[in-house]
């Protein structure tokens, strides 16, 4: 047989594979579905429990969901196609809050998903769920997505190493108290109070949300060289640059644990999602975290701010949005679910009826005991708005590329023109946001 | 037809004759050859420790490229305390003679538990071998024949048709997405098989692999079946194809590699788990939110185990494949 075949053995062998691996398949075929709603979500985390309410929802309303679990890329790069293209665009998508926004871009009645305001509103979830957390998802004042989530941001750190040096956590007010406790226990090279970014923007973005400002304004107008901005910045970078930084980057993953475990990082900056990736990825630690709220900023300013999020929307494909909406409530307004969703994965959902949920209150052995939920709980209402725009990747991008500048240029010349250096180059990158949304047709 | 067979070499290219031609010192025998001086001695001195240099700098290169090999290995055998804690393998400390070492923990399997708990891993590498070797089987046949028509045959718009082609790779991939999927789309092809296989059964870099692997076919041979009564069909499958079997072989390992990592158009066009190939599945299991490592570890080191064995199969024609044409003359 090998000397007939003229294409030889390699061709030989994967001709073999492909017609034994089509017969099994062949043979177990996938099962068709013929669904009334398709659904998509990209994380696991959502899927799963997803998995375990859809069916107490197909038997209410007599309906079939195919739930799809999509990549983060692929929600947005399969999205964008099925809608430029009008075809297979699902019912119901979860994306990313980052990814969001580029799908509102264009005249209200083109946008790909449906204009929820009125719903919103006609169920009472405007004032049920936590209103800061719709600024995301809202376009030209018209809310095209569910929150799912909250996010509002801690700090956990080294409970052991903090009682060993006598710090007291209970007298950190501010960020001032942090740094001055952070300059005594910070030992260059050796040991840094904080994990904070300095090369992307998701750290400094939060201190900015926490100040009060972002990356846009309401109208969707690019804001981050405002004077929040400059002096997010002027704060920000000097705690990870310089002679006297007390807070660094190292990277994620493997090394991130063993910075922690070392106690090269003694606090993380720290949302609700985090505090699950913390619990799986650094396990050795069980019994030696903590949660505090973020130091504020002034002494009766926000103690937290936010990072991340996720949205739920009806796409203007959906042959029934009446059953997508129902399906939106069943899965977000679901206390119990919600409880049992919270256990899993540590995230504070928008709903602020569920968080008087038992497994809020929990104690959690990992963190010393401490009823994460309910700390977390307490702080959600005071979660910053974060306004954004089509734009949101690009600004995001640009305030990442202002802030390894100023680092730069921190470490060469220190406090020396600093001030001027940072306004200049905030401004210059807002420019050019502002350039690409004016180049935009729309 | 007689069964063809491989055109012989003229005897000035054998290796006797190039053996004869040559005639090198022994430097086995470990007898010294008149002509010897203090200064060759040197030379050789010389040669031998650049020799030693140049294999400590392959032993480097050759750690370094293993080391991320090691460490998805020793990933895979660490419990989920120990996976990010140790770098490498997971290590106890051990007290003997009133020394300490380090020994190995016992490797777990906890890791493969959790990716066969998390996602149908049989299921998706199933559907990886199949849409692989499907692939590579739809694309050899076709590249090999378009590449045997470029080669030998002469018609209007040849030249044309080779720089549109040319062209066609040129173009990123990604800006042909949208219309491709709608495309599919409108054959009812989206999550389905079909709908991965259609658009990767050409393969340009295949029809211009083969076009110059066949150019080097002696046109005596085809003019040779043809006088015999060799039909064109015939002559491409008993003649073309065995004479060019090394590139085949590289163009298999190629094209299999390619079409096994594939993940752009995969996560496009598959929409449900059970279609899913197997760079699509393990990637379900991180997410911006969640991250499976070990399990992410244990499939990505699953995955990888065919295309070795592939290419430990096949290395010979690889290698052939690759080479043929590099010396000329």
């Amino acid at each position: 047989m090998m000397r007939t075949f003229p294409f030889g053995t390699a061709a030989l062998l994967m001709l073999f594979c492909s017609i034994v691996s089509g017969a099994w398949l062949g043979l177990h075929p996938a099962a068709q579905k013929q669904a009334d709603l398709t659904f998509w979500t990209f994380t696991k985390i959502h899927y799963d429990p997803y998995t375990e309410t859809i069916p107490t929802f197909e038997q209410q309303h007599h309906c079939k969901v195919d739930l799809q679990l999509v990549d983060t890329r692929a929600v947005t790069s399969r999205l964008q196609a099925a809608m430029l293209s009008d075809v297979d665009v699902p019912d119901l998508v979860e994306i990313p809050i980052d990814f969001a926004p580029a799908f509102f871009r264009g005249p209200l009645e083109h946008v790909g998903f449906i204009d929820l305001t009125q719903r919103i509103h006609q169920a009472g979830l405007w004032d049920k769920m936590v209103q800061a957390r719709f600024a995301p998802y809202t376009s030209r004042g018209h809310i095209f997505g569910l929150p799912h989530d909250v996010h509002p941001v801690q700090l956990a750190y080294r409970s052991d190493i903090f009682a060993q040096e006598g710090v007291d956590v209970s007298k950190i007010k501010t960020w001032d108290d942090f740094i001055r406790i952070g300059r005594k226990l910070t030992i260059p090279n050796k040991r840094y109070m904080l994990e904070l970014y300095d090369f992307r923007s998701a750290h400094l973005e939060a201190c900015m949300f926490q100040r009060g400002g972002g990356y846009f304004d309401p109208q969707g107008h690019c804001i981050f060289d405002n004077d929040i901005g400059v002096q997010t910045m002027l704060w920000f970078v000097p705690l990870v640059a310089g002679p006297h930084k007390i807070a660094g980057s190292i990277g994620s993953g493997q090394i991130l644990t063993q910075a922690v475990e070392d106690g090269y990082f003694l606090c993380l900056v720290c949302p609700d999602w985090r505090s699950k990736s913390i619990e799986k990825d650094i396990p050795r630690m069980a019994g030696k975290m903590k949660l505090m709220p973020l130091p504020a900023v002034t002494a009766n300013s926000r103690h937290t701010s936010t990072w991340g999020g996720t949205m739920l929307g009806i796409t203007r494909h959906c042959k029934n949005p009446d059953l997508a909406w129902q399906l939106a409530l069943h899965l977000y307004l679901n206390k119990k679910e919600l409880g049992k969703r919270y256990e899993g994965t540590n995230i504070l959902p928008a709903l602020r009826a569920a968080w008087s949920e038992p497994s809020f209150s929990q104690p959690r052995p990992y963190w010393c005991n401490q009823p994460i939920g309910a700390l977390y709980a307490k702080l959600a209402p005071d979660v910053p708005f974060q306004y954004t725009s089509p734009f949101i990747a690009t600004a995001k991008d640009k305030l990442g590329e202002a802030l390894v500048a100023c680092v730069q240029y921190y470490n060469a010349n220190g406090d020396n023109g600093f001030e001027p250096f940072v306004r200049a180059t905030l401004k210059e990158k807002a420019d050019q946001v502002r350039a690409l949304a004016a180049r935009n047709p729309y | 037809m007689k069964e063809p067979t491989s055109p012989t070499l003229p005897a000035v290219y054998s290796v006797n004759a190039q053996d004869a031609a040559i005639k090198e010192p022994s430097i086995t025998s470990g007898q010294q050859h008149p002509s010897d001086t203090p200064r060759q001695d040197s030379g050789r001195v010389g040669e031998g420790l650049l020799r030693v240099l140049v294999y400590v700098l392959l032993c480097l290169a050759a750690v370094l490229m293993l080391m991320p090999l090691v460490w998805l290995v020793a990933a895979t055998t660490k419990n989920s305390d120990d996976l990010l804690h140790y770098t490498f393998f997971a290590t106890r400390p051990v007290s003997l003679f009133g020394h300490n070492f380090a020994l190995l923990k016992p490797f777990s399997v906890d890791n493969f538990k959790a990716l066969f708990a998390a996602i149908p891993f049989g299921r998706y590498m199933l559907n990886s071998v199949f849409i692989s070797c499907t692939t590579v089987i739809i694309q050899l046949f076709f590249s090999s024949l378009a590449g045997f028509a470029l080669a030998k045959y002469e018609f209007r718009g040849k030249k044309l048709i080779i720089l549109l082609m040319l062209a066609t790779v040129m173009i990123p991939t990604q800006v042909t997405m949208a219309p491709l999927y709608e495309l599919i789309y409108r054959m009812g092809l989206v999550n389905t098989y079909p709908g991965l296989l259609i658009p990767s059964a050409v393969s340009v870099f295949g029809i211009f692999l083969f076009r110059q692997a066949i150019l080097q076919v002696p046109d005596e041979l085809l003019h040779a079946a043809r006088i015999d009564g060799c039909s064109e069909f015939r002559i491409y499958r008993d003649i073309v194809m065995p004479v060019s079997r090394p590139m085949v072989g590289a163009f298999c390992l190629i094209s299999f590699m390619g079409a096994w990592n594939n993940f752009l158009w995969p996560q496009i066009i598959l929409h449900s788990n059970e279609h899913f190939t197997l760079p699509i599945g393990l990637n379900t299991l991180v997410g911006p939110q969640s991250q499976l490592y070990g399990a992410l570890m244990a499939g990505t080191f699953l995955s990888i185990l065919p295309v070795i064995v592939l290419f430990l199969l096949l290395q010979k024609e690889f290698i052939a494949g690759l080479t043929s044409g590099a010396v000329k003359g």
